[in-house]
């Protein structure tokens, strides 16, 4: 009996040997996304379109490895060490992510090039030195939004527009930065700004509704919480018939207003050129500056606004790069 | 070949951190027979005290004694939820491990920080042996095995014995004259402690600390536990402190092999799940089928 189990263990690992020990040849680009999330998703697809557009395609130059712990630290550990281990490039989506593969790739004592994407403040994640000179084997994109002109929409949106109210998850420290900017930048054009936060889901209704009674507009920034319950936020605003200017387009598809904001698509192409200097042209990572996107996205909402009652300025609606109708 | 070793490698440096985990949560839910689900949020509470200690500059040895010391106020807090105020098991931990989030959340700042350079306890161990895994396992294994030592003798002392007896059966235990409500108040925070020391130790080996750590590791737990007592069994009590061990490492060589043959993980949750329940019905159907067994002779001996 006893027997019988350690034999079982034994050939469930031979088997494992067989499988995974053999070699194609090919470049090795390790893939390690912290959760399963819209604006994660579409960064991954993004870099690898990106690479096969500049002739590294998975399966026939290239294999791919990729590995989603679903925010497990646990699973987190074991596929950041295998990454590092089998590939020749890394890409790392999420700070965390990002930090596990290259705490990892330093315990290994390996310099393989590590790009990360998704990552809203790489210097203070310690990361990199400065977005400049990255310094070490690793560089890659941010996600940082144009804060100011997404406040400024407010003012493009709705001319008369005097109050603005902020709203966002206490426990969402990325959130948190951004509502300050926001909150500056606002002041700065002469609107009143009124900042609530809300715990969880739970308390969602509840606080939007009384912030949005109080105001002209809301803002909400890249807020993961929020992000995922934008059905309550949808019916708040129906409701008290006030727009919201929001993060990234995501969220505008999920029943925001407006925004001007990240194509995390284009961002993982972004992420992909760099993959490509690194290994077609030799480049050391520490030599690529480490850089947010230049161009963003005007999407609009207009079904939404139209339940609203809002009429959309002709000007915005020319810039517009994707109308949801 | 190397793939196998590799795994094994992987799963002895993961899982002898994580049999911290794996003995606090036996302490709970075997010696005390006590569903404790406060482990979610003592484990991240021990990863952000540490984290935020030795980034405010203190050493790491410090810095992983009193997030030990905050997981033992945690389990403190379960134990009185339940003993003192009546608060049913589940619900208890349930309470202490949602308060923890906020307090968890006032420790950290922010939903995850990141070391750096800064110095842990694997530091010192790093610079002396040149292998990072070898330095950093050994460091762990060390810790893991002062802390048998303890609770092996811990539990053949009166107290712990008092602890093991309120485990088995609190109505003989108070006949005995044991203070079984304080023995429950101890016991949980013993375990909590133990868990906070996993993360503690899984912050400074990842090298940052965040908010999602806690999740599932109940389950971890539980999963190390029953497979370290199918595979290295339960004869004795000392047997049984290592098959805890042992099914914590042995649960990440799962893992790895899942890992390693492309498997989702989040497929592997339902397995885990699935085990799980399997194994915790065992008693039940063993009962059944003993009790046919007897309907069987008896309709025999009536023949």
């Amino acid at each position: 009996m006893k027997f019988s189990k350690f034999f079982g263990l034994f050939l469930l690992t031979l088997v494992v040997a067989m499988f995974a020990g053999c070699d194609d040849g090919r470049i090795k680009i390790g893939i390690l996304q912290y959760t399963e999330h819209e604006a994660l998703d579409e960064a991954k697809r993004g870099f690898i379109d990106g690479l096969a557009e500049a002739g590294f395609v998975d399966g026939e130059n290239i294999t791919i490895l990729e590995e989603n712990p679903h925010a497990n630290a646990n699973t987190m550990s074991l596929q950041a060490k295998k990454l590092v281990r089998k590939s020749d490039l890394i890409l790392a989506i999420a700070t965390q992510a990002a930090n596990a593969v290259v705490n990892e790739a330093k315990k290994q004592k390996k310099d393989t090039p590590i790009l990360f994407t998704a990552v809203t403040d790489p210097v203070d994640a310690k990361l990199i030195a400065s977005p400049e000179k990255p310094g070490g084997n690793v560089t890659g994109t941010n996600d940082m939004n144009p804060i100011a002109e997404q406040i400024s929409l407010v003012k493009e949106l709705l001319p008369g527009a005097k109050k603005l109210g902020i709203l966002y998850t206490a426990s969402e420290n990325n959130s948190a930065v951004q509502a300050n900017i926001a909150k500056e930048e606002a002041e700065k054009i002469g609107l009143e700004v009124t900042i609530k936060t809300i715990e969880g889901v739970n308390d969602l209704q509840q606080v939007a509704g009384q912030l949005a009674s109080g105001v002209d507009a809301l803002y909400i920034p890249t807020d993961n919480t929020i992000a995922g319950a934008m059905g309550i936020v949808k019916d708040v605003l129906r409701e008290k018939k006030i727009p919201a200017i929001v993060g990234e387009p995501n969220i505008v598809a999920a029943g925001g207003s407006i925004t001007f904001g990240i194509n995390y698509y284009r961002l993982g192409k972004q992420t992909a050129e760099m993959a490509v200097k690194i290994l077609r042209d030799n480049v050391n990572p520490k030599d690529i500056p480490s850089t947010g996107l230049s161009e963003f996205d005007l999407v609009i909402n207009k079904k939404e606004l139209d339940e609203i009652g809002i009429v959309i300025p002709q000007s915005l609606l020319d810039r517009a790069d994707r109308i949801i109708e | 070949m190397d793939e196998l070793l590799n795994i094994v490698k992987d799963a002895l440096e993961i899982g002898l951190i994580w049999s911290l985990l794996a003995l606090g949560i036996f302490i709970a839910f075997r010696v005390l027979e006590f569903a404790d689900l406060t482990a979610e949020g003592a484990v991240t509470m021990g990863g952000a005290v540490a984290a935020s200690l030795i980034l405010k500059g203190a050493p790491p040895f410090i810095a992983t004694l009193l997030s030990v010391a905050g997981g033992f106020l945690a389990g403190i807090v379960t134990g009185i939820l339940h003993t003192k105020l009546k608060i049913p098991a589940i619900l208890s931990g349930i309470l202490t491990m949602t308060g923890l989030y906020s307090v968890n959340l006032r420790i950290l700042g922010k939903s995850a920080v990141h070391l750096g350079d800064a110095a842990t306890i694997y530091t010192f161990p790093r610079g002396i042996i040149e292998n990072a895994f070898v330095a950093e396992t050994l460091t762990t294994f060390l810790v893991v095995v002062i802390i048998f030592f303890v609770l092996y003798w811990f539990f053949g002392t009166e107290i712990g014995m008092s602890i093991r007896a309120t485990g088995m059966n609190k109505k003989m235990a108070r006949a005995q004259g044991i203070n079984t409500d304080i023995m429950i108040i101890f016991g949980l925070a013993l375990a909590n402690a133990l868990v906070a020391l996993c993360g503690a130790l899984h912050a400074q080996s990842a090298n940052s600390a965040n908010m999602d750590v806690g999740k599932g590791t109940i389950v971890i737990g539980l999963a190390a536990i029953i497979l370290g007592e199918i595979l290295f069994g339960k004869r004795s009590f000392k047997n049984w402190l290592i098959s805890v061990i042992l099914g914590s490492v042995a649960y990440e060589v799962l893992v790895g092999v899942a890992i390693a043959l492309g498997l989702n993980p989040n497929d592997l949750k339902l397995l885990q799940a699935i085990l799980i329940a399997f194994i915790l019905a065992l008693p039940l159907v063993k009962k059944i089928r003993a009790a046919k067994q007897r309907r069987k002779e008896g309709a025999y001996n009536r023949a």
